[in-house]
């Protein structure tokens, strides 16, 4: 008896990953990446920080092969917090190229009416400008960052 | 009783020193800035009178060979005149052809046209309508319209090993600070692309295979606006700043492109000349 529920659980288990639905992105060919919000502005450094947030979203957005433009799907991202390392480590990452970033906030997808279809929290310790390692492997066409790994990594859970 | 007196006589030097020291320079560095100040003022005060009293306009066009100077080639069928020829006859003078307004201007006063032959240039001069001669008063290359007319970019740091990687980060923030360009992150999409290296730019963007895999050595920041189609090299410059200054040499760069493009779009002659007097006179910021 406990096999057949054991062999049960298992062809339940397996159907549901065969055939879960797919993400909110799985129809989606296009998105608008809107400016970033900036929740907290006194926990974040810099006055084109939220430029270069939305600048990471949209490269995120290209590599997971969405095109980019108007469209009823949109996304941006909340800023919570964003600063770099601090006075010593500066100091001591002097000419090297290491610039190290402490993002925090949350990637949100939304409808056309404004209806929040996802929100994934984003924690991120490093490179968000390009960094070295990128720079010294590739030809600028497929430089990164940690950041913009991270985004593109939820947006393709999201797909 | 010796070693109080030893110690008063080192007090009262480095007290003279620290009095007397800085005296004699700080006049000298003020007096030399002071000067430096009504120089750049003067010249451009002056250009500016100058332009005033003669009436100058811009023009903008191609610097060609006069008719007297070439010979016609057949193109097509066509007969037509070559801009520039490599022997031009003896005495051959230039003219300043505006291909939109098919309109030909005689060029004088300028003590070397030649050097301009074939390129789209900005003349500052006065027009005598009489000779419909160009009394050139400044001359320089036009920028390409692939970059005046550019609205998107993509910034490239190329080759960007160590401290040179600090160029993408300080580009990125130049050009959101002049907001002239939507900086995008697809090349493809892009108008324009600067490339920032630590190497002279090779034209070979489109046709390179991967990555440049000259070696490194970070001295000199090379920017360069090239031409995503192409990989045509449209305008660059150089910085010899070192390894510290990139994100320093970086802005500088950019802000050079910024004073260019502004003189591009400028059509007043007076305030265009005071500007191009101005960024030549005045002096370069040092690291």
């Amino acid at each position: 008896m406990r096999i057949f529920q054991l062999l049960f659980v298992v062809t339940a288990a397996s159907t549901a990953a065969f055939c879960s639905p797919g993400g909110i992105l799985e129809k989606v060919t296009k998105i608008q990446v809107d400016p970033t919000v900036i929740s907290h502005p006194e926990n974040v450094e810099g006055t084109i920080t939220g430029d270069l947030v939305r600048y990471n979203l949209r490269a995120a957005v290209k590599d997971a092969h969405f095109e980019e433009g108007d469209s009823p799907i949109r996304a941006h991202f909340v800023l919570d917090k964003f600063f770099s390392d601090g006075g010593v480590k500066k100091l001591t990452s002097l000419g090297t190229g290491h610039s190290t970033k402490t993002v925090d906030g949350k990637l949100v997808i939304q409808d056309s009416s404004g209806k929040e279809l996802a929100s994934v929290p984003i924690h991120v310790h490093g490179s968000v400008a390009f960094g070295q390692a990128q720079g010294e492997d590739a030809q600028g066409h497929h430089a990164t960052s940690d950041f913009e790994q991270r985004l593109l990594k939820e947006i393709e859970m999201l797909k | 009783m010796i070693f109080r007196k030893l110690i008063g006589h080192i007090h009262d030097f480095i007290s003279s020193v620290m009095q007397r020291g800085p005296m004699p320079s700080r006049p000298v560095v003020s007096f030399g800035m002071k000067k430096t100040a009504v120089g750049v003022v003067a010249c451009v005060l002056i250009g500016a009178a100058s332009l005033c009293a003669q009436g100058e306009q811009v023009f903008k066009g191609t610097v060609c060979l006069g008719p007297e100077g070439r010979t016609p080639i057949v193109k097509d069928g066509q007969s037509m005149l070559p801009c520039t020829v490599k022997h031009p006859k003896m005495g051959s003078k230039y003219v300043l052809f505006n291909s939109d307004t098919k309109i030909s201007y005689k060029v004088d006063g300028h003590p070397k046209p030649k050097a301009f032959a074939g390129h789209d240039v900005v003349i500052i001069g006065a027009l005598d309508p009489a000779t419909g001669t160009i009394h050139i008063d400044d001359m320089f290359t036009a920028l390409p319209q692939k970059l005046v007319q550019a609205t998107s970019v993509y910034i490239d740091c190329d080759a960007c090993p160590r401290g040179m990687s600090a160029a993408w980060q300080a580009a990125f923030d130049e050009l959101e600070d002049w907001k002239r360009f939507d900086i995008t992150p697809d090349p493809k999409k892009a108008d324009v692309i600067f490339v920032f290296a630590a190497n002279p730019y090779l034209g070979d963007y489109v046709t390179r295979d991967g990555p440049d895999k000259r070696p490194v050595n970070i001295r000199i920041t090379y920017m360069n606006a090239v031409d995503p189609k192409t990989g045509e090299n449209l305008w660059g410059d150089s910085r010899d700043w070192g390894s510290l200054f990139v994100a320093r040499a970086t802005r500088d760069l950019i802000k050079e492109l910024k004073s260019r493009l502004d003189q591009e779009s400028q059509t007043d002659a007076q305030s265009l000349a005071a500007r191009h007097h101005a960024s030549k006179t005045l002096p370069k910021t040092s690291n």
